[in-house]
């Protein structure tokens, strides 16, 4: 295990993955501190640009949990979330940042412990990837 | 009950009781436009629930959430309460009834009340300290902190007129000279909602010790031990030397299931729930080393999922379970042990020494149940709650009288809730017609902050233990006073009504706030309440964020409080940068239709239509078979023991001939669209399928669950196996002589409580011991052995199951690991189980091997269901409801319910409860004229939009068109609000209210902030 505790921050679709989160809450169960939530109406809500902007501002991964395939509340949102996600994974990986740093989760509402496992097996993948090289060069430049 | 509209005039009920079934019942009715008289015996509202600190299965204070859900949306002006009244005449009939009530005298103007507490220190009469909850000795007593009205009562029994209490009253609120007040109130039905007593033990002192051992202690004081409200303030100290108890046992059943004098024979239903919820908090709250066990007979979670909670409890949370028969508890001396004898499941005499034993007392009728009754001129049972039949749920022996909750026995939050909820209904149809509701016009006019800096107000809203005990509550509201823009962060108490609302609203207006973020609740349960707080204040209701700490940190993060806290701080910051570029929403506002779609023609969706048919437009009843009636059609005899052929076939006859009906068999619920108020149902009929739409304002789905097809025991390869359904067809037929019934074996837990379907069939006990008795009935010498793993006979249904052990049948249990084989020998069958007592295998040769198998969800027709009405499934493939708690029949979709076995394996009472409640749920929106309609939806800037038709194609409605004069163009009331187009918008000209791309950044890199 690595010493650092990642910062994750998870664009969560209210339908879903948000429910989900409260329903991980109410269970006891429990999942790194350094995930947190932003709440979007449906993962297709999620630009590219959010993703690329929290990297910027610092976070270490980026998840974005979006409904079942073939179970998004408006019907494809989800399917055209992970395409995105695949894209920015895609250019992550160009200019050497990490592709897995960000990625796709699917969940129903009532699925408190797969939120959980989920933002538990993402903090850890991170944490072996190490801190966001983008922190380095912030701090460097400070 | 048959009388015309203009006989109707009325449009008033009486609600008897105000615990959580006579609160609901209450809110129901008002939002449904009737008007309510709230009578209540005691000096405030709220009954038993407030004496409980946690509810499970989250281990939450749900009054709160019980209160707030409604606060925000009622008009409480409906509601009249009438705290220290009682009723003392019921004269008239259904529709017509006057009802005499008497208000006895408070001595104190609760208008003026500050509930200082300086009457109550003042009273010599051995008022020393105010202990909420449990000292109701004090003459001068507020029950509980929360209480509504916030006022002291006086209690002239105890009085004796030395007025130093008028002297302390600085307010001047006293008012001894008070008396009592009769009035007469014109209502059209009435609702008993009078709940239940706790048991007390003292009677059965030489089994428990209650009254010898000061730490033997019932269940709700255990509450309050744990309660920061209650007398230790929280510490957890046992009563007899104030150490802290380390090894903790409940006993099960303590004064339930029992003939021994002062003792209950029925079983109280929830004590098992409760118990295991204490243990797993006390575990919590004490993780180090503490022995938290169970001492049980048979543990009965009955209730949606609740069997989930018990594997939790046993399987990963560490508490005990100790299968046995509790015999009677001792106390050593010497080292101030109690010692509790019991006998273990294989008949050894044992003893377990503890620090602190906790009752599970059960539930009483009210002391004064049997003189209500008389009053109201209804009937109860042998154990003075109210008597219902399966078949009428919620209704008394006297047309116009219904009853709900604990009046009608010990049951849990959610059945009382939907009890409450049918009642509601029934009562409304009595009454003449509603006073039309359309929400908004008593609103002060919005304020215009167009130009102004933002002024955020932080409000941290019921931080009690559960956050508080992680997060640095201070360190939070610091941090947030310092944040950019906020000028106002202060803590919020909701608790009791709408008093912390107002507080709010008050917050508000004093420090000139214009944007809103409420820190704690969860937006999903809590959003529209305080949305609607923010509008009455005056201001837009999208001038609100909320950060969600307590699902989402607190209840998260029990284990790091440091990290919590940190976390807390980033989430109120990013709800504080959202909010700053918060902008208005706009309102739109069209016509509700009165009409309703039910969906599935069971017993269920039969009774949520015929419920709607008198009192709002048009229903719809759509059934995919080819006839009505469900599942209860394969049903012979119903759970208490009647006929259901001759009821079911009224029902359905009653659904058939009323001209507000239009039943559409063998029809398929195909597409669905709109809002509600204005959904638009697509469905196909007959074998044609022919298309038609049906436009409606509000949805019931009640689509059933199916019968498990046991792949067990030989089933389906040998004559004898047969499913408990196929034994009540036979039974139905059976002759004395039937060698079919000579030996009976009966396996519980067929295809439940197993790896593959982990929940409890809940009603196959009840089944099983039905049949059994009707075997007996036909041919008392048959041997009947029923291989069980808990009994869960909830309440009387215990009394059925000791007839059962009276007349003979036979109950072993058996361990899952170590299941009954069964085998064929020739074409005989042979069972052979381990009996726990005798401790060696038994072999039985049947002549009828019944399985007890259970309603199963019906996946693919519920997944499909799920995917046109826009729903989720939850844990086994259930229909997932609102809250399971607190909104038990409601679904995460506006204007659309559920009942029924669509929602969990459901008994026929609680199949024709849940639709009468889903109804009465449904009744709540049909009072309204117009819809208003304020999700966000996308909109267009036109300046930017290229009419590059990406956003026609991604939406997944295919609501953007490109208009005549050449952009894009979206129907704010048929966008659905799921902003795929705005991201998908290369040129950015599409936004969503909410999510704009600007506010989204804002959020993102404030609660990043200090991580670079």
């Amino acid at each position: 295990m690595s010493d650092f505790d990642p910062v994750v921050v998870v664009f969560a679709c209210d339908y879903c993955a948000y429910t989900a989160a409260d329903v991980a809450g109410r269970m006891g169960l429990s999942y790194p501190p350094g995930v947190r939530v932003l709440r979007v109406p449906c993962a297709g809500k999620v630009e590219p640009m959010y993703l690329m902007n929290a990297l910027q501002m610092g976070a270490d991964g980026v998840l974005v949990a979006g409904c079942q395939v073939g179970d998004c509340h408006f019907k494809s949102g989800n399917l055209r979330a992970a395409a995105r996600v695949k894209r920015v994974q895609e250019l992550l990986e160009e200019i050497g940042i990490g592709g897995q740093r960000v990625a796709m989760a699917h969940m129903s509402a009532g699925q408190g412990a797969v939120f959980a496992q989920a933002a538990t097996e993402f903090s850890q993948q991170i944490a072996e990837m190490g801190p966001n090289p983008i922190k380095q060069g912030a701090r460097r430049a400070a | 009950m048959n009388q015309t509209d203009n006989q109707r005039t009325s449009n008033a009920v009486l609600v008897l009781g105000s615990g959580i079934a006579g609160i609901k019942a209450s809110f129901d009715l008002a939002e449904a436009g009737r008007q309510v008289y709230l009578v209540e015996k005691k000096p405030s509202l709220g009954g038993l629930l407030p004496l409980l600190d946690r509810q499970f299965p989250t281990n939450d204070c749900n009054i709160c959430h019980l209160s707030t859900d409604t606060t925000g949306s009622i008009d409480t002006r409906n509601v009249q309460a009438l705290p220290l009244t009682r009723l003392v005449g019921l004269e008239g009939q259904a529709g017509d009834f006057i009802a005499r009530v008497i208000t006895s005298p408070r001595y104190l103007e609760t208008s003026r009340c500050t509930a200082c507490g300086a009457c109550l220190d003042a009273c010599p009469q051995g008022a020393v300290s105010f202990t909420p909850g449990l000292d109701t000795s004090s003459p001068t007593c507020l029950r509980y902190p929360q209480a509504t009205p916030l006022a002291f009562a006086i209690d002239m029994g105890k009085c004796n007129l030395c007025g130093e209490c008028v002297k302390a009253c600085a307010s001047q609120a006293i008012d001894l000279k008070q008396t009592a007040v009769e009035q007469e109130l014109k209502v059209g039905s009435v609702v008993l909602a009078s709940g239940a007593e706790t048991w007390d033990p003292a009677p059965m002192d030489e089994w428990y010790g209650y009254r010898r051992f000061a730490d033997v202690i019932t269940n709700l004081e255990f509450e309050q031990l744990m309660s920061a409200a209650g007398p230790t303030g929280g510490l957890f100290q046992r009563p007899s030397d104030g150490r802290r108890p380390m090894r903790i046992g409940w006993i099960q059943c303590a004064g339930s299931r029992t003939t021994l004098p002062g003792g209950n024979p029925y079983c109280s239903s929830i004590c098992c729930m409760i118990s295991m919820k204490e243990a797993i908090w006390a575990l919590e709250r004490f993780d180090q080393a503490l022995d938290a066990t169970v001492f049980f007979m048979d543990m009965r979670p009955m209730g949606k999922d609740y069997e989930l909670y018990y594997q939790r409890a046993e399987n990963d949370l560490g508490v005990k379970f100790v299968r046995c028969r509790p015999h009677s508890v001792e106390r050593d001396d010497a080292t101030g042990d109690l010692l509790l004898s019991y006998v273990d499941d294989k008949g050894r005499q044992t003893m377990a020494e503890l620090d602190l034993v906790v009752l599970a007392t059960g539930f009483c009728p009210s002391a004064d149940a049997r003189e209500q009754a008389a009053v109201l001129g209804i009937d109860l049972d042998a154990y003075r709650f109210v008597d219902a039949e399966d078949f009428q749920p919620v209704s008394t022996s006297r047309p116009g009288v219904y009853a709900c909750g604990m009046a009608l026995g010990p049951q849990d939050i959610p059945g009382s809730l939907t009890q409450a909820s049918a009642a509601a209904c029934l009562a409304g149809a009595e009454l003449a017609a509603p006073r039309a509701l359309n929400g908004g016009e008593t609103l002060p006019r919005e304020l215009d902050v167009s130009g102004q800096e933002p002024r955020v107000g932080v409000f941290f809203v019921d931080w009690g233990q559960v956050v508080k005990g992680v997060v640095e509550a201070d360190a939070v509201r610091q941090a947030a006073a310092a944040m950019p823009g906020v000028v106002h962060a202060a803590e919020l108490q909701l608790a009791y009504g709408s008093d912390g609302l107002q507080a709010l609203e008050k917050a508000v207006a004093e420090y000139r706030i214009n944007r809103v973020v409420v820190a704690g609740y969860s937006p999903r349960t809590h959003g529209k309440v305080f949305a609607e707080a923010v509008r009455r204040a005056g201001l837009n209701r999208a001038f609100l964020e909320m950060a969600n700490i307590r699902d989402q940190d607190a209840l998260v993060h029990k284990g790091d409080p440091a990290a919590a806290t940190a976390k807390a701080i980033a989430l109120v910051r990013a709800a504080v940068a959202g909010v700053r570029q918060a902008r208005p929403a706009q309102v739109i506002s069209m016509p509700f239709s009165p009409d309703a779609l039910v969906v599935g023609g069971g017993v269920a969706g039969m009774s949520a239509a015929l419920a709607l048919a008198g009192q709002s437009g048009k229903v719809y009843l759509v059934e995919r078979s080819r006839q009505l009636g469900g599942l209860a059609r394969e049903l012979a005899r119903s759970l208490d023991g009647r006929p259901v052929e001759p009821e079911l076939a009224r029902l359905i006859s009653q659904v058939e001939s009323n001209p507000n009906i239009q039943v559409l068999t063998d029809t398929l619920v195909v597409d669905h669209k709109g809002q509600v108020g204005a959904f638009i149902t697509g469905v196909q009929s007959g074998p044609g399928m022919f298309y038609r739409q049906i436009e409606h304002g509000v949805t019931i789905l009640a689509t059933g669950a199916r019968r498990y097809e046991p792949r067990e025991y030989l089933y389906g390869q040998a004559p004898q196996v047969m499913t408990q359904l196929q034994m009540e067809q036979l039974l139905s037929q059976a002759e004395s002589s039937d060698p079919r019934l000579d030996t009976v074996v009966m396996i519980q837990c067929v295809g439940s409580r197993n790896e593959e379907n982990p929940a409890c069939g809940r009603i196959c006990c009840r089944s099983a011991v039905k049949n059994a008795l009707w075997i007996k009935q036909i041919k008392p010498e048959a041997q009947v052995f029923v291989l069980y793993r808990d009994m869960r006979m909830p309440f009387t249904s215990e009394d059925a199951y000791r007839q059962a052990r009276e007349e003979g049948v036979l109950f072993v249990r058996y361990d899952p690991g170590e299941p009954p084989q069964v085998r064929k020998q020739g074409d005989a069958l042979e069972v052979v189980f381990t009996d726990h007592i005798l401790g060696r295998p038994l072999s039985v040769e049947p002549t009828s091997l019944v399985l007890s198998t259970p309603q199963v969800a019906d996946d693919e027709n519920t997944e499909e269901l799920c995917g046109i009405f826009r729903l989720q499934q939850g844990p086994g493939g259930f229909l997932l409801e609102e809250h399971p708690k607190v909104a038990p029949v409601d679904t995460p979709a506006p204007g659309v319910f559920a009942a029924g076995s669509v929602l969990a394996p459901a008994s026929l009472a609680e199949a024709r409860t849940q639709g009468l409640a889903a109804a009465g749920r449904a009744l709540t929106l049909l009072s309204r004229v117009n819809l208003i309609l304020d999700t966000p939806v996308a909109k267009v800037n036109r300046d930017r939009c290229a009419a590059c038709l990406i956003c026609v194609r991604s939406c997944p409605y295919g609501i953007p068109y490109i208009n005549a004069e050449g952009y894009s163009e979206i129907d704010p009331a048929q966008c659905l609000g799921c902003g795929v187009c705005a991201a998908e918008c290369p040129a950015q000209a599409i936004q969503l209210p909410g999510y704009e791309d600007e506010r989204m950044l804002s959020r993102t890199a404030a609660l990043l902030e200090g991580v670079l």
